[in-house]
């Protein structure tokens, strides 16, 4: 097939999962792991689609994923933070509850059509060049978004006062407690923007990828997502990087499925990013490249001051 | 800014007492079903009805009790797993991988012994090709975390889905049955291999599911396994000079999780399914941390847990008879595990009321 289709396929597929992905970072680097990810795209898959629906706006549809993502996120928030449940399990209970409360009010959407389309930006003259336009200048809105989020994501880590702090709350929350920043509040504050971002992955999901609303129709993705954060050492660009390598997969899997004439298995394209990401946290293990592309060193620990 | 509660969590320090921790999980069970009845009248159906038709699905007739224990095999086993390894403050969330590998262990054996083993020598066998299976893929993360210290959060959850992977392809591919018209199944193992239903319609993995959690108990009380693998989860330093090797206990640990998920694949291999197809488990290794966590690694709270879990699910089914969507089972499922950590935290924690002067320190 042409590669130019391709490529415009694997930076489709690779879109929601960059959404959620970089939810997931700006989580894991204020210090908390939300393994449910999965559950929170999903319902911003049936919010989204549901408000789309109502609105006839596919722009309203995803705002409002965002907005009921983030909603679902901030009860994650009060658990793991205020309760000081534990993250993992938490997180795992959230996936299921994601799933249930989407399927529970999905169920009158099922088999609909989406009731508007999202719009696609104007490139003009770049749109039509040989290659570099089917690739890279006719895609939905969604698209383009997602690169400017992980743009400004990843300048907003490096370089500004805010993003330091940022990766001070995940290595060490005492030290931003002792700075008199508010540790309880800045958690609460990424984790649900990170939810918002993780339903407009989903929203991408069922307004313009599918597009339709099917029960658990992320398929996985938020698990991909998790992998990829790790896959790309909690980087923003490199996260861009990985989503669209990820999405390539994703897409030559789907080629072949339709093909026939594979060479190799599908399901053993599907294990890649999987295996990938292992093979990175085996690379990152040593103790040097540890401290640089490690794990954020307060992940997965609830702030207790007086225990600091 | 300052943006101080009034209230705070304070640790509580003396030793909790049962009776407490007994009527924190009742309260909690009625918070769920609380909140599960308010999404349900909510949505215009009548709590009373799902709620009935959920226990019945669930525990009211001997099919009913059949299918819920049987479901409860393999999270009690799985949980059970995860318990022992946590024991050494190491999490397995990778027990659903290690369950496909362990049933693709298992079918390995069972598809291929002649079929004329006598049934003594082939159930025997095909349940430790599941323990093997389940062990050796949890044993990759278990040498990466001792020998690397790779974190086995990671690489035991990005471990299951390669798992569940290579099972799709086995059943589509090589070991596809061409008698199963194209679903993703293989062919059945052999017959001697398959123990059947003991009793009205309950296969025997019960008893390998309490024999697993009697064993979990005994290496609590009585063992020195069971005492280094605690004393090298709570107290690494005392570990340390005490002797106790810890790349050994976290090998011993995760292996250990992972040949006892394998174990539940085999047996719901030779139990139930008596193929290896894909969608073999619906999630029952996510489950069973839940289970595992839910019981606070007591062995015997385990199997009981997990027999309420599997009721839930098993109930979920039920639902739609009664034109209730099956989600509400799931979603009775997580609100019932949020309301039960809840209130675990309650036990640990207690609410103190933070005078206004004091608010920020």
């Amino acid at each position: 097939m042409n590669p130019e289709l391709l490529l415009a396929a694997a930076i489709i597929a690779g879109t929601p999962i960059l959404f959620a992905a970089l939810g997931e970072l700006l989580s894991e680097r204020a210090g908390v792991i939300n393994l449910g990810l999965e559950g929170t795209m999903l319902v911003g898959a049936v919010a989204g689609f549901a408000a789309t629906t109502q609105t006839g706006s596919a722009w309203f549809g995803t705002a409002f994923a965002a907005f009921a993502a983030g909603l679902f996120g901030l009860l994650f928030a009060f658990l793991v933070i205020t309760l000081r449940m534990n993250q993992i399990v938490t997180g795992l209970a959230f996936t299921i509850l994601g799933g249930g409360l989407s399927a529970y009010l999905g169920k009158p959407f099922i088999g609909k059509p989406v009731a508007d389309v999202m719009a696609k930006p104007d490139f003009g003259a770049l749109a039509d060049l040989p290659f570099v336009g089917p690739a890279f200048f006719r895609h939905d809105a969604l698209v383009y978004l997602a690169v400017i989020l992980a743009i400004a994501v990843s300048f907003y880590i490096w370089r500004t006062r805010y993003g330091l702090i940022l990766r001070s709350l995940g290595e060490s929350p005492d030290v931003v407690d002792t700075l008199g920043m508010n540790v309880t509040l800045l958690r609460y504050v990424y984790v649900v923007v990170g939810t918002a971002f993780a339903g407009l992955g989903g929203a991408y999901l069922s307004l313009v990828y599918t597009p339709s609303w099917i029960e658990n129709m992320t398929a996985g993705r938020g698990w991909i997502a998790l992998a990829l954060v790790i896959f790309a050492s909690w980087r923003p660009m490199w996260l861009l990087a990985g989503a669209y390598l990820f999405g390539l997969v994703d897409a030559l899997r789907f080629r072949m499925q339709i093909g026939g004439d594979a060479l190799i298995s599908p399901y053993f394209l599907n294990m890649l990013p999987y295996v990938a990401t292992i093979v990175v946290l085996v690379l990152m293990s040593s103790n040097r490249s540890r401290l640089k592309f490690g794990a954020p060193a307060a992940l997965g620990t609830a702030y207790d001051r007086e225990r600091r | 800014m300052n943006l101080t509660m009034p209230f705070r969590l304070e640790p509580v320090l003396d030793e909790p007492r049962r009776g407490q921790a007994a009527i924190r999980l009742a309260v909690g069970a009625c918070v769920a079903l609380l909140v599960g009845a308010a999404l349900l009248l909510a949505s215009g159906y009548d709590p009373v009805v799902a709620y009935s038709a959920l226990a019945r699905g669930a525990f009211g007739s001997m099919n009913a009790i059949s299918g819920t224990i049987n479901k409860a095999v393999p999270i009690g086993l799985c949980a059970i797993g995860i318990a022992f390894a946590y024991r050494a403050r190491l999490w397995n969330i990778g027990a659903e991988g290690q369950l496909y590998f362990g049933a693709f262990g298992a079918a390995g054996v069972g598809l291929f012994l002649p079929p004329s083993t006598p049934p003594v020598v082939a159930l025997p066998l095909v349940l430790l090709a599941g323990m093997l299976g389940g062990g050796l893929w949890a044993f990759i993360a278990a040498a990466l975390k001792a020998y690397r210290g790779v974190n086995e959060i990671l690489t035991t959850l990005m471990l299951n889905y390669v798992a569940i992977l290579w099972v799709a392809y086995l059943v589509t591919g090589p070991w596809s049955d061409p008698l199963a018209y194209s679903f993703p199944y293989s062919a059945p193992i052999i017959a001697n291999a398959q123990p059947g239903r003991v009793f009205a319609g309950i296969h025997p993995g019960i008893i390998v599911l309490v024999a697993a959690s009697l064993g979990l108990w005994w290496l609590d009380r009585s063992s020195r396994l069971g005492f280094n693998l605690r004393v090298a989860g709570d107290a690494p330093r005392a570990a340390l000079y005490g002797g106790v090797n810890h790349r050994t206990v976290t090998l011993v640990a995760l292996t250990g999780a992972g040949a006892l998920a394998g174990l539940a694949g085999a047996i719901e291999i030779a139990g139930s399914t008596t193929r290896l197809q894909s969608g073999l488990s619906p999630g029952y290794g996510f489950i069973a941390i839940l289970v595992a966590w839910l019981a606070q690694g007591r062995p015997l709270a385990i199997v009981f847990a997990a027999l309420i879990y599997s009721g839930l699910l098993n109930g979920g089914f039920a639902l739609q008879v009664s034109s209730i969507p099956p989600a509400t089972g799931t979603i009775l499922q997580a609100v019932l595990l949020l309301c039960f950590l809840a209130a675990a935290t309650f036990g640990k924690y207690r609410i103190r009321r933070v005078p206004a002067s004091q608010g920020s320190p």
